[in-house]
């Protein structure tokens, strides 16, 4: 069977348009990537809130997003929550997980869907973030894709795309404790980092413009470190990373800094590739990532799977079958076609042959009648020329043609019946003597030989 | 539809169960048929083969039969029975060398092509000389006639008069009268 290229796609909101990315993996390993945005049907300003659940897709979705797709939510529809847990088992881990979720959602865990990954473990504990979503959210955004003939491989968190980008930058530090704020227009987010790890993410309810940004941001860092405090040995912030793709707002980096006492560095989204490719980048992730995906969806993934596979293989069988069919079909039928060459082969020549096969009957026939050598005449000479002087006659005669003569006579005496059989041993018409008798016999007072030979001829076969 | 991994391997096998199923059916009808064609073929080609062979040979004696059919009488194709003809031939013959036929019986004719043989038995009665004479005379008609068998005995005691019978074949060919010779 061939193995067939791998095509990962992530496609992620931004305020006009879905901006997309397509990983390419062929099967001697090369990567192509493709990038694009499909502008979005509703102006700027009255969906740019809005979800992919809650916005109508473009039709040219369906045929622009390949391969395994991965979409992304904003951190304000996720559950995000980062834990220690004591214990660096995966099968362990999975099962904490959804304990963990149970405990500190608000909704019960059959409404949502869940997934964990690995940050980082050590030999007996692991630090595992925890998301959750509501899963009528998810079932909408599938419902979305499966309008326009796509289904959604799997579901990411936007922030985590964003961290991935700036990680794979150089941007975050290994060592110290760090604050990032990502306002990218669709999700306006909080993480707190320790050596390139996030412990917590806040998602930002606030805007950029209004006026008390600036409070609203200085009380969420410090409520977060307070709720941190409790778990976990904070050092202070080393800095405040600004991500943002609008201008450099200058006033609010220095108020922020001013309020906060730390010091605030700004970045550029614009400067990173597209949200799409950190996704992208995440999907291709042979470890544990989050992948927001309902239990029935990929259920139904792995009975597409399963059907595709067995379609393959009913198919391959069918092949093999109709193949094997063929084959002995083009056999048989070349060997009918060869029986019909020969056929017509041997109708050609079958009048000219028969023709003469009868010539040669004809001339088997006619070399019997001129064949002398045996002939009645022949034989009644030899016979009579080698018939000894004295008192000797035949009482019969009978010849038969390529067979010989049988003679009975009688004489005088047996001794001139064997010098009569002597000499006819000897003759070279005839091949042998058979059934040689001479008796004596007296008749009304006359003692005579009375004898009978047969003389064989040669046959015809020797002949 | 719903289908586990066991599922499907089942229904798999029970696919390749079927087609084999009816690959058995299909192709034990045609095998016999198959292999009987194969010695179909080599039959026709051993036929070729001895067709092509008289074919090739025939050119090594036909001049030959050309030759000794010259010497055939010829009748017509159309002539119900050349028996009388022929007896009468015979029996001018035997009167010419004082042997007396007493009784002719025909048998019937062989054809092979246009050349025909025809037995005819003759019960005869005559001396020596005579019956060496007929024969020595019907040899000379070169192969129109050939006697098959011959038996002698005498008749009475030490009268010299001989008697028997003897088979006569006798080759001709019939041909229509237009091309008769």
């Amino acid at each position: 069977m061939r193995i067939r290229d791998k095509i990962i796609t992530a496609a992620c909101r931004t305020p006009g348009d879905i901006e997309w990315t397509t990983l390419k993996i062929k099967q001697d390993g090369t990567e192509s990537v493709q990038q694009g945005c499909i502008p979005l049907p509703v102006p700027e300003e009255e969906g740019a809130d809005e979800n992919l659940n809650h916005i109508q897709l473009p039709a040219e979705v369906g045929e622009t997003l390949k391969g395994d797709l991965t979409v992304a939510l904003r951190t304000s529809e996720l559950l995000m929550r980062t834990m220690e847990l004591p214990t660096a088992d995966p099968a362990e881990i999975a099962e904490m997980v959804s304990f963990q979720i149970d405990k500190m959602s608000p909704f019960p865990v059959d409404q949502l869907a869940m997934s964990h990954e690995i940050l980082r473990t050590t030999e007996t504990s692991a630090q595992v973030l925890m998301v959750a979503a509501k899963r009528e959210s998810i079932d909408a955004i599938g419902d979305t894709f499966v309008q326009k003939g796509v289904r959604i491989h799997s579901i990411d968190a936007r922030v985590l795309g964003w961290l991935q980008l700036i990680g794979d930058d150089g941007k975050l530090s290994d060592e110290a404790c760090e604050v990032v704020i990502i306002n990218d227009g669709m999700d306006f987010v909080l993480v707190v980092m320790l050596e390139g790890v996030p412990v917590a993410f806040r998602s930002l309810h606030t805007k950029l413009d209004d006026e008390g940004v600036i409070d609203e941001l200085v009380y969420e860092i410090g409520y977060t470190f307070t709720t941190l405090d409790l778990e976990h040995e904070l050092p202070a912030p080393a800095a405040i990373h600004f991500w943002n793709n609008a201008k450099t707002h200058a006033f609010l980096k220095v108020k922020l800094a001013e309020k906060s006492g730390i010091h605030v560095l700004h970045h550029d989204l614009d400067d990173l590739p597209p949200l799409s490719e950190g996704i992208v980048r995440r999907a291709q992730k042979d470890s544990v990532h989050i992948e927001l995906i309902p239990r029935e969806w990929v259920e139904h993934q792995n009975r597409k799977k399963l059907q595709r596979q067995f379609n393959i293989l009913a198919g391959s069988i069918t092949t093999v079958w109709l193949l094997v069919l063929l084959i002995f079909f083009a056999i048989y039928k070349v060997r009918d076609i060869k029986l019909s060459r020969v056929q017509e082969r041997a109708n050609a020549i079958a009048p000219a042959a028969n023709q003469a096969l009868e010539n040669r009957e004809k001339l088997k026939a006619l070399k019997v009648y001129t064949d002398r050598s045996d002939s009645s005449l022949e034989c009644l000479r030899e016979v009579t020329s080698l018939l000894p002087s004295g008192d000797i006659e035949f009482v019969s005669y009978s010849y038969t043609k390529g067979k010989g003569v049988t003679l009975r006579g009688t004489a005088r005496s047996s001794d001139i019946v064997n010098n009569f059989f002597s000499t006819l041993a000897r003759s070279e018409l005839f091949t042998q003597l058979k059934d040689q008798s001479v008796t004596t016999k007296t008749t009304k007072g006359v003692r005579r030989a009375v004898f009978s030979v047969t003389l064989v001829l040669p046959s015809k076969e020797e002949q | 539809m719903k289908i586990t991994r066991r599922e499907m391997f089942l229904g798999a096998a029970a696919l390749a169960a079927v087609l084999a199923g009816a690959t058995w059916y299909i192709v034990d009808k045609k095998v016999d048929e198959y292999a009987s064609r194969a010695t179909e073929i080599e039959k026709l080609k051993q036929q070729i083969s001895y067709h092509q062979n008289a074919i090739k040979m025939q050119e090594n004696w036909l001049g030959e039969l050309n030759d000794l059919q010259k010497d055939l009488r010829v009748f017509d194709a159309k002539q119900r029975s050349v028996a009388p003809d022929l007896m009468k031939t015979i029996k001018a013959i035997s009167d010419k060398y004082g042997l007396d036929i007493t009784r002719n019986n025909p048998r019937s004719e062989k054809p092979t092509g246009d050349l025909f043989e025809l037995g005819i038995n003759c019960t005869w009665e005559g001396n020596l000389d005579s019956m060496v004479g007929f024969l020595t005379a019907l040899q000379q008609q070169g192969l129109r006639y050939d006697v098959r068998s011959l038996n002698v005995k005498p008749i009475g005691t030490a009268t010299g008069r001989l008697g028997g019978n003897m088979l006569i074949m006798c080759a001709y060919t019939r041909k229509p009268m237009d091309a008769a010779e």
